[in-house]
């Protein structure tokens, strides 16, 4: 098996809450930190990153601006009030999914 | 809203997407490129790795179509459960919905279907009526002769064709002659078919040779419809012989389905070409005007072009054909007709055009009634969204965008609009059809396509989302503040909501008052002409119209008459009969140019009078009070010296205060000779020709024949069988055609009245009540708010009295100001109305002093009830609410 894993469905979504979380970042930048965060780890489908900004832009849980960067414009982006209680709910479902997951694993060992 | 909004913004949200994806592109590259990768190679690589800025934003699409429709949705499922845990407003608002566009579309239905619908053939734009019309408009449309026809289709042939119809009617048909039926007739030029460009479903249409002077072929086409009903749809039928009017026809051919002729209130059966159906001496001269003229104007023809050639045409004819010999009278009649060219895309539109007038003034009625049912409905949205303050606020707290909310309520009464339009229409459906049947029976079936169509249905979705806007966009941006107010001062407007409230009522009763005081500027009308004297009797009389073999002659015509009129007579002696020609109530009576006292008429010299021929008794029958001489006798009606009866307006204009009897009219004869006959009686006016229209001076001269007139006490079957069975006896070939009570006629003259009266006060009523339902609203509404207040004005020793009067006094403002406001803009409405109204001026103070006391009535009506609730507050209860 490959070592970089591929992301679990859904969790790019939280993934990219808890980055913005940190301050206004562009989608690019929100690729390179997944990346790094995770130890290179998890590599983001680029592709699948930006479908998925738009998405949760749509949900108003992230707002955009551009800004200028070294004398281009990018777009960053920022948590909302919503996609600040979202990232909670969405951490705390994680954290009693992958409790749950571990105690399964651990119970059938 | 924000789907729309979402929708829109589409192009924009591309043009962004490209720039975020080309900085991503740009940064990957450069980092590539810092870590020492080939410049060309870092670009290749950098756009594998991004997945090709193509279907990226192809996903990205996806995403936002998802987005909106899931928020749609969202939107739709939140308004349907609003609207559910709430049944009795969602009740209230979307019946008040349905009635207002119910009615709106039921008016506009039958205005598309009389007025407006194309006809089914291909290019109907190009389809012109000529119109001859004397300078008093549309009563005046004159006919063109068959020699005129012939002129004017040479005369048009540059610019398109001209074709002819006549005579629509019940007429006589069989098909082997043993079973009498009717069917609708009409007689067409040969070239009918072909320039509507309507082909034969069956067989063929007309051609050019079945149209000829010297009688044309008795060929027939059917109507597809007919065909199926009569025929069942038998491909045989061609080439068959049926009896039409008594003489054989050959059935050549079935128009194409859908067809049934160019006037869309009548479905013609069978057509005949007129050369093979009118009299011959029809088809040769000049003077029998009775065919209606088309034109089907080729492609890029302007109409002003053919206009001037037929224009032309028509002067040429009436100069060198009509002028010469013509009476003062006649000469007057063509010297001011006009020639005009109608757009005729939907066909002649016969009775369309003559309710045009009342239908567009009932479209503004029940606009109207629209308005006050959305105003209603505003004023609900304004009340439930003020319960879902707190709600609203939470939600905005939680970081809901505006948009969104206003978004949400606006789908909500979306939902309202919709299912009341929808209701509305199918109540339409059933409304016009209910409408029809208060015009007047036609002698030829209604046959109006009420079907809604694709017009309609846009009608009633943009009614939809008008009404939505209306009463729901206000509320939502109310709401929505409001909400906003609560979160940063804690408390709300209230007051604010009280005074949009109280604007929206104060409108109902003033959009109210103009409809009750329309309703009741019509209904005065209608009781007016009701009322007013005919000058003869019209109960428990009964005409009865006969109809001959083809080939009776006139001898055996009067003979017939005068043995049935005796029979009955013989029969009942309470009973009294006569006859008439023309019938009394109808048309009024032949126009003719008499001389006095062996003084033939000069040229140009106005002595134009209204003439009927009658039989003896014939104002003893009519109930016609005789003011000075005598009735007509049998001996009259024979070879008697000759006699004329006159009214009062000829004995007034031709006699002055001189008595008329013994004095002699010169009545015209054939090949220019008079006849003198003695006048022996004067006769009361009689509103011949509709209550609208001035007496006409009038002879009364015996003659043979006509119409069949019954005074008798009997229903109307006994007097119909009675008729029938002594027709039988007295001449057994002729045939009853119907009876009618003389009551009908007078009536038939009315309908029109009658039918806006009924609308208007139903529409005016439901008006009123909207707005009684809504001041109810408001004033319960406002009780409710002031309970504390009430509650320490009690303990400081207010009596229920007092109250009751506090809040009826605020009615009476509310009303008051309404009313106000109402009354200049119903003063300046009701003159729209002028030359509908009969008896009265727009502006009749008690019509209007009637309709301002009614609302009052009904105003205070609907505020007694809070006001009486308002005064049985338990003062400690109150102020425990609090």
């Amino acid at each position: 098996m490959d070592k970089k894993q591929d992301l679990l469905q859904g969790t790019l979504d939280v993934l990219i809450l808890k980055i913005v979380a940190l301050g206004p970042i562009h989608g690019y930048g929100i690729a390179q930190r997944i990346n790094q965060i995770s130890k290179e780890v998890l590599q983001v489908q680029q592709g699948s990153l930006y479908p998925a900004l738009h998405r949760l832009e749509n949900r108003e849980w992230l707002t955009a601006e551009w800004r200028d960067v070294n004398g281009r414009e990018a777009k960053f982006y920022t948590l909302t009030r919503a996609g600040r209680k979202q990232l909670q709910t969405e951490t705390q479902n994680w954290e009693r999914l992958s409790d749950a997951v571990s105690l399964i694993l651990r119970a059938a060992e | 809203m924000r789907w729309i909004k979402a929708l829109l913004g589409r192009r924009r949200a591309e043009r962004e997407l490209d720039k975020e994806l080309q900085f991503h592109i740009e940064e990957l590259v450069a980092e590539k490129i810092a870590r020492g990768v080939d410049p060309a190679e870092a670009r290749r690589s950098a756009i594998l790795e991004l997945g090709g800025p193509a279907q990226i934003k192809e996903d990205c699409r996806d995403v936002r179509l998802l987005h909106w429709l899931e928020v749609w949705l969202a939107d739709v499922r939140y308004g349907f459960r609003g609207l559910r845990s709430s049944p009795a407003f969602t009740l209230t608002a979307v019946l008040s919905i349905a009635l207002g566009i119910g009615a709106n579309a039921t008016i506009f239905t039958l205005l598309h279907a009389a007025l407006w619908k194309p006809l089914p053939v291909s290019e109907p734009k190009q389809l012109f009526h000529m119109q001859r019309l004397s300078s008093d408009g549309w009563t005046g449309e004159g006919g063109y002769s068959w020699v005129l026809y012939n002129q004017m289709l040479e005369a048009g042939r540059p610019y398109g064709e001209v074709f002819a119809k006549a005579g629509t009617a019940m007429r006589k048909f069989s098909v082997d002659g043993s079973q009498q039926d009717r069917a609708v007739g009409e007689s067409v030029s040969a070239n009918f078919f072909n320039a509507l460009q309507v082909g034969p479903f069956l067989g063929r249409t007309f051609e050019p040779q079945d149209d000829s002077v010297l009688g044309g072929r008795p060929v027939a086409v059917l109507s597809h419809a007919f065909w199926q009903r009569r025929f069942g749809s038998d491909p045989g039928v061609l080439g068959k012989t049926v009896l039409y009017e008594e003489r054989p026809f050959t059935i050549v051919g079935v128009a194409r389905p859908g067809f049934q002729g160019v006037d869309a209130e009548s479905a013609v059966d069978i057509w005949t070409t007129i050369t093979a159906t009118a009299p011959k001496e029809w088809l040769t001269g000049p003077h029998w005007n009775w065919m209606t003229l088309f034109i089907r104007l080729r492609t890029g023809v302007a109409p002003q072009e053919a206009h001037t050639a037929l224009d032309a045409r028509l002067r040429r004819h009436v100069t060198e054909e009509l002028l010469p010999g013509a009476g003062a009278y006649y000469t007057r009649i063509l010297q001011a007709q006009k020639f005009t060219l109608r757009p005729a895309a939907a066909g002649l539109a016969t009775t369309g055009r003559r309710y045009q007038k009342p239908l567009l003034v009932l479209m503004g009625v029940v606009g109207l009634v629209l308005l006050i049912s959305c105003a209603n409905v505003a004023n609900l949205v304004l009340a439930r969204n003020l319960s879902r303050q707190q709600e609203l606020g939470v939600r905005l707290a939680l970081g809901a965008g505006r948009g969104r909310i206003v978004s949400q309520l606006m789908t909500e009464s979306l939902l309202v609009a919709i299912t009341g339009a929808a209701l509305g229409m199918v109540l339409a459906t059933w409304g016009s059809r209910l409408l029809l049947g208060l015009l007047p029976a036609s002698r030829i079936p209604w046959a109006f396509d009420l079907r809604p169509d694709t017009t309609i249905a846009a009608l009633g979705s943009s009614a939809a989302i008008l009404t939505a806007l209306l009463f729901g966009a206000g509320p939502a941006l109310r709401a929505c503040r409001a909400a906003a107010d609560r979160i940063t001062t804690g408390s709300s407007r209230v007051t604010q909501r009280g005074i949009a409230g109280k604007l929206l009522v104060s409108g109902q009763l003033a959009l109210s008052l103009v409809l009750a005081a329309g309703a009741g500027l019509f209904l005065a009308t209608l009781y007016k002409l009701a009322t007013t004297d005919l000058g003869f009797r019209p109960e428990r009389a009964w005409t009865a119209d006969l109809s001959y073999p083809r080939g009776t002659s006139d001898d055996r015509k009067a003979q017939t008459m005068r043995e049935i009129v005796n029979r009955l007579q013989a029969r009942d002696p309470q009973a009294l009969a006569s006859h008439t020609f023309p019938n009394v109530y109808d048309h009024g009576g032949w126009s003719t140019g008499i001389g006095i006292d062996g003084r033939e008429p000069a040229k140009g010299e106005d002595n134009e009078v209204c003439s009927f021929g009658v039989g003896a008794r014939f104002f003893e029958t009519m109930g016609i009070p005789l003011v000075a001489g005598r009735d007509f006798t049998k001996r009259d009606e024979g070879d008697g010296p000759a006699v004329v009866v006159v009214n009062e307006t000829l004995a007034r204009r031709f006699f002055g205060s001189t008595p008329p009897l013994g004095h002699r009219v010169m009545q015209p004869q054939p090949k220019k000779q008079f006849l003198a006959r003695e006048i022996v009686g004067v006769v009361r006016d009689v509103h011949h020709q509709g209550l609208r229209e001035p007496v006409c001076a009038t002879i009364y001269i015996p003659a043979a024949g006509g119409t069949l007139l019954l005074r008798s006490g009997l229903s109307q079957s006994d007097v119909t069988e009675q008729i029938r069975q002594e027709l039988k006896q007295a001449d057994a070939s002729a045939v009853l055609e119907q009876v009618r009570p003389m009551r009908a006629a007078v009536e038939g003259m009315i309908t029109q009245e009658r039918m806006i009266a009924i609308l208007a006060a139903a529409f005016g009523g439901l008006a009123a009540l909207l707005a009684a339902v809504g001041l109810y609203g408001v004033m319960a509404y406002n009780m409710a708010r002031r309970t504390s207040e009430i509650g320490i004005r009690m303990a400081l020793g207010a009596r229920p009295g007092d109250i009751r009067t506090l809040v009826l006094r605020e009615s009476l403002v509310l009303i008051g100001a309404g009313l106000l406001a109402g009354l200049p803009i119903a003063l300046a409405a009701t003159q729209l109305t002028r030359k509908m109204l009969f008896g009265l001026s727009p502006g009749d103070p008690t019509v209007f002093g009637a309709a301002v006391l009614l609302l009052v009535v009904v105003g205070v009506m609907a505020a007694s009830l809070p006001a009486w609730r308002a005064s049985r507050i338990a003062p400690a209860i109150a102020l425990r609410n609090e």
